[in-house]
């Protein structure tokens, strides 16, 4: 495999990174895992003339409970994610979604923060992250400032990142108590492929077996990874019976934006929406899956 | 069925381990000092001119060496011809002719304009961006039916229709009176690619003697006439050297890097490699051809079918390459492995500035069995008939004549290929929704070995060592299907050695006997012969000289285990080496270069198709279960049988490995695989959204091997290659209209598709 050339720049702290990605004549990219980055280079969509890989940054790497929360460095892999005890046991739903990005081949190279960063539309993790509630934390020159992932994807392959910014970790939020969460993916290709539509669901029943917490992310389905605030606010204080999920899916279905391209139709995305989001929260609701 | 040693084992393949360590044996593993490297220019518009080209940045970069354009090529005309006498068969075709550099005009995306050499491949890149080529946009056409219309832009001066052949026995107007029921359904087959592991490469030098050597990814060593032909050299200037392929499937039949790559070498005389990126070989070589395909069938009440008419357009692309042959192949197998009365096939292939179609796995013969096997479902439906009970009522049997007359002279077991593969998915499971299960057979016949006309020819060497091993010399490329290894237990079979004591010693234009290509499921027959037969003329010499040695008749000698010994007598024994080394005291010779040549028949007539189009055929069924999900329409294939008559199986493990393949190969052409086109251009030139199946989307395989000893290969072997392939869409397109209970009849089947057809949700 031969890339246009390009100047690799391997810096071992976290200053020289943000250094090193500072204005300069040229476009700068920051490589992880290479699992996004590298096809883009052989495809000529991007042509960078100085990339700064981050694996000399061991500290990026962390996947880690602190307290409640999960912190993930950005350059965690999916596949330690996925295995972590840690990750399985306490937030089920973001190891699940680890698992099903593309094939262990993938999964031991490409990183959690690559996955975001680009803000791809087919993510799996970025679903149950939005789901989670997680937030991104992002260095640059002038300090650290921090970014709910809901509104770190700004638009198609867009973030929230500015020039010169580096995302450095992920914060996870504790899993809710009680609560029973999935991760749905639908190819229409083969297995492996991204998803045509990704469903994440979190609920948390009452005592009264209403569901008092209810949160979906959707993948595929818009310009960027959503959550699906119409169709939870149908669930919200309800019991979740049959005609109550098939309406929260509709509005999930309403309210997306889908796009055409080879996978499938933006009409049956729509479709895969309703059929989705209902079977997840059918299997949530009858004990098929639980945190 | 006689007692073999070695035939029908599974010994390992002996290039089976270097491939798993990973040694370097592919055409692009070798590097020489002082290589240049190469890069091609391709045009990004499927119809356009070339109003200028200019090349002098490129050629001013430091490090580049050569950058080559059409005025550079001694004779800028790739010729497609097939040995043998086909002229009378292609009467009123144009002579289909490429370009190796376009000079004026583009025909299709990625046809080659420029061709450089240089330092490094980075500097080769470089040196690619900064040509200059001009290219005004021309009308273009990209739909074979709408290129049929006389108004319709011309892909060539001579008109778009490339070739038409017809097929008529009997009278079909009295066959559809004659029938009771008559279905008629339209069935239609994307572009698809080859996806091998291993892209187009080639390394190229000029040797000692001056000869212009390739070490090539081909399945075509003949290709070095081509090279010859463009560089205007006398043909025994050019050599090719075979290595083991990364794949090939038809995709590395026609030439891909092998003229461009010669024409570098000459101009710069230095070694150069030239590689072709995945993107590059998506949108430069052959494709399987897209088909159009109208049917109407007729069967009386009880199912006996009384006539077939049918229309076939596929579409060639911008450049003919071979298919006027894949088209016939398709004419001799429209009708399935059926007696049909009454038969009218008019089939036709269009030119377009769609990208070239040429050969791929099936060879044409894989889309009609789309047709006529989804044909006899659709007509078990509507007779309300067990579509097992339909096929055996209409299956060929020996003595029963094809449609283009030509009668089977051996018997073709369909129905036991069709009864086993079925009874091989096991008991019937009850669907819970939303899951919908469909099981369907498909069943097929597809040729192996060249079309008779071609008096195809093969010639192999087999020698003895002092040491009592054994060498075989053959010039038939290995493309991962295990040939060189059949060889060598064909060898080992006859002159009673082990695998592992015979060898087969490289694959080369110039240094090994000729064996033609690996193509056409013809290697096993042609290569396989012709090894045989030398292998045979050896054992008989060594037999006289051990004989001689063992004071025995030469009848009651037997050679096994490395070893010559008195029949009776296992202590009168020799070692292999003594009976050698005895053999050459005497003077016997103890090596024989031997030819096979398969039989021929006079060119079919090209306005009936009657005659006697190839030698035989490969005959077996594939049983498929499916789950639909009715939700999504997505198809999981759940159980996969298949069953062919492999006449004899020489390397087991091989020959399961091909079935195999061809069953994977098939799901992902039935259920996930298309070039995305939009006037011309692909969308999806990269594997990231051109998906083939991966592990996750295979089922089990089941492979039943009958073996009938009627084939015309070693030990009355067939072709298996191609053959294991052909129903497997078939099958898929009739399990999931079994499931949804309506025709499927487009692939791919994709899980929209399947949704669409499925009507609106319950």
């Amino acid at each position: 495999m031969r890339l246009y050339p390009f100047d690799l720049v391997e810096p071992d702290t976290l200053p020289a990174a943000l250094d090193a990605l500072s204005p300069l004549d040229g476009e700068a990219r920051l490589v992880a895992g290479g699992t996004a980055l590298v096809p883009m280079i052989r495809l000529g969509l991007v042509k960078p003339d100085r990339v700064i890989s981050l694996h000399r940054l061991p500290e990026l790497a962390e996947v880690r409970r602190d307290g409640g929360t999960l912190q993930l460095g950005a350059m965690a892999r999916l596949a330690d994610i996925d295995t972590a005890p840690t990750v399985r046991e306490g937030w089920p739903l973001l190891a699940e979604a680890a698992r099903r990005v593309a094939t262990p081949a993938i999964r031991v190279s490409g990183t959690i923060g690559g996955n975001l960063c680009y803000a791809e539309a087919a993510s799996d993790p970025a679903p149950a992250l939005l789901c989670l509630e997680a937030e991104v934390r992002v260095a640059g020159a002038a300090g650290g400032r921090t970014v709910p992932v809901v509104d770190f994807f700004r638009g198609f392959y867009e973030t929230a990142l500015a020039p010169g910014e580096i995302v450095t970790a992920i914060r996870v939020p504790a899993t809710p108590a009680g609560a029973r969460s999935g991760y749905v993916k639908f190819t229409s290709r083969s297995a492996e492929d991204r998803p045509l539509v990704g469903v994440a669901a979190l609920v948390v029943r009452d005592s009264s077996g209403r569901w008092d917490d209810v949160r979906i992310g959707l993948g595929g389905v818009a310009p960027t990874p959503i959550r699906a605030p119409r169709a939870e606010a149908v669930l919200r204080g309800e019991a979740p019976g049959d005609a109550t999920l098939r309406a929260a899916a509709e509005a999930a279905a309403r309210e997306a934006e889908p796009l055409s391209d080879l996978m499938g139709s933006a009409d049956y995305r729509r479709e895969m929406i309703r059929v989705w989001v209902r079977r997840l929260l059918t299997s949530l609701r009858d004990g098929a899956r639980s945190a | 069925m006689p007692a073999y040693r070695v035939i029908g084992t599974s010994p390992a393949r002996a290039d089976a381990w270097e491939k798993v360590r990973g040694r370097p044996i592919y055409a692009g593993d070798l590097a020489v000092a002082g290589m240049l490297h190469g890069r091609i220019v391709r045009s990004p518009y499927a119809s356009a001119r070339i109003a200028r080209l200019d090349t002098r940045a490129a050629r001013a970069l430091p490090g580049v060496i050569a950058v080559l354009t059409a005025a550079d090529v001694p004779r800028n005309e790739l010729r497609m011809e097939l040995p043998g006498r086909m002229a009378e068969a292609t009467a009123g075709a144009v002579l289909a002719t490429q370009p190796a550099l376009a000079a004026d005009r583009v025909r299709f995306q990625g046809e080659p304009v420029v061709a450089i050499a240089a330092e490094t491949p980075e500097i080769a890149a470089g040196a690619a961006d900064l040509v200059e080529v001009e290219y005004e946009e021309l009308p273009g056409v990209y739909d074979p039916l709408a290129a049929l219309d006389p108004s319709a832009p011309r892909v060539h001066d001579g008109g778009n229709v490339l070739r038409r052949w017809h097929l008529r026995t009997g009278d079909v107007a009295r066959g559809f009176s004659e029938a009771a029921v008559v279905v008629e359904h339209t069935y239609r087959t994307p572009f698809v690619d080859h996806v091998y592991l291993e892209t187009e490469t080639g390394l190229g030098w000029i040797d000692a003697e001056g000869v212009l050597v390739l070490r090539v990814s081909t399945q075509v060593l003949e290709h070095y006439r081509d090279v010859a032909e463009i560089l205007q050299l006398p043909h025994g200037r050019v050599r090719l050297e075979g290595t083991y392929l990364g794949g090939g499937f038809g995709g590395k039949e026609d030439v891909t890097v092998e003229c461009l790559l010669g024409l570098l070498v000459w101009k710069t005389r230095r070694p150069v490699q030239l590689v072709f990126s995945r993107e590059e070989s998506f949108i430069g070589h052959g494709k399987r051809h897209p088909y159009v395909m109208r049917y109407r069938t007729g069967a009386t009440r009880d199912g006996t079918l009384t006539a077939v008419e049918a229309e076939l357009v596929s579409d060639s692309g911008a450049y003919a390459a071979l298919s006027p042959w894949v088209l016939l192949y398709s004419l001799v197998t429209a009708t399935g492995p059926y007696r049909v009365p009454h038969v009218k096939v008019d089939a036709t292939t269009v030119y377009t500035n769609n990208p070239v179609a040429s050969a791929y796995r099936c060879f044409g013969s894989i889309q009609t069995c789309l047709a006529y096997e989804g044909q006899m479902d659709a007509l078990a439906a509507t007779l309300a008939m067990d579509s097992l009970a339909l096929r055996e009522k209409n299956f060929l049997r020996k003595g029963d004549a094809l449609a283009t007359g030509q009668v089977l002279e051996t018997e073709p077991r369909l129905s036991e290929t069709m009864r086993r593969a079925w009874a091989g998915l096991g008991e019937p499971r009850s669907p819970r929704r939303p899951t919908r299960i469909g099981r369907a057979v498909a069943a097929s016949f597809t040729p192996y070995g060249r079309m008779c006309w071609t008096r195809d020819s093969a010639s192999a060497w087999v020698g003895m060592e002092l040491d009592g091993t054994a060498v075989v010399r053959c010039a038939a490329p290995d493309v991962g299907g295990g040939q060189t290894s059949s060889l060598c237990a064909i060898t080992a079979e006859v002159l009673g050695l082990d695998v592992a004591q015979v060898v087969a010693v490289g694959r080369d234009s110039h240094f090994t006997p000729r064996a033609g290509t690996t193509t056409a499921t013809r290697q096993l027959l042609m290569s396989g012969n012709a090894v045989l037969n030398a292998a045979r003329e050896v054992r008989h010499h060594l037999l006289a000289a051990a004989a001689a040695l063992l004071e025995a008749a030469p009848g009651d000698v037997e050679l096994a285990d490395g070893h010559a010994f008195v029949r009776g007598a296992p202590g009168r024994a020799l070692t292999m080496a003594s009976v050698v080394k005895g053999a050459i005291a005497e003077g016997r010779p103890v090596q024989a270069l031997e030819k096979y040549d398969a039989p021929s028949a006079p060119t079919i007539d090209p306005l009936t198709g009657q005659g006697k189009a190839f030698n035989d055929y490969t005959f077996g069924t594939h049983a498929i279960e499916v789950e639909v999900d009715e939700e999504t329409g997505r198809t999981r294939v759940s159980r996969f049988v298949a069953c062919f008559d492999a006449g004899r199986v020489i390397n087991r493990a091989s020959a399961e490995g091909q079935l195999e393949g061809g069953a994977v190969q098939g799901l992902g052409y039935a259920l996930m695989e298309e070039i995305a086109l939009e006037n011309g251009v692909s969308k999806n030139p990269h594997l990231v959204d051109y998906r083939i199946p991966t592990s996750l989307d295979v089922p089990p395989i089941e492979t039943l091997l009958l073996e009938s000893g009627d084939g015309l290969g070693p030990f009355g072997a067939k072709g298996l290659g191609e053959p294991a392939m052909t129903p497997s869409i078939a099958a898929v397109a009739n399990a999931v209209s079994s499931a949804v209970g309506a025709r499927v009849t487009q692939l791919p089947i994709t899980a929209e598709r399947v949704r669409a057809a499925l009507g609106s949700p319950a």
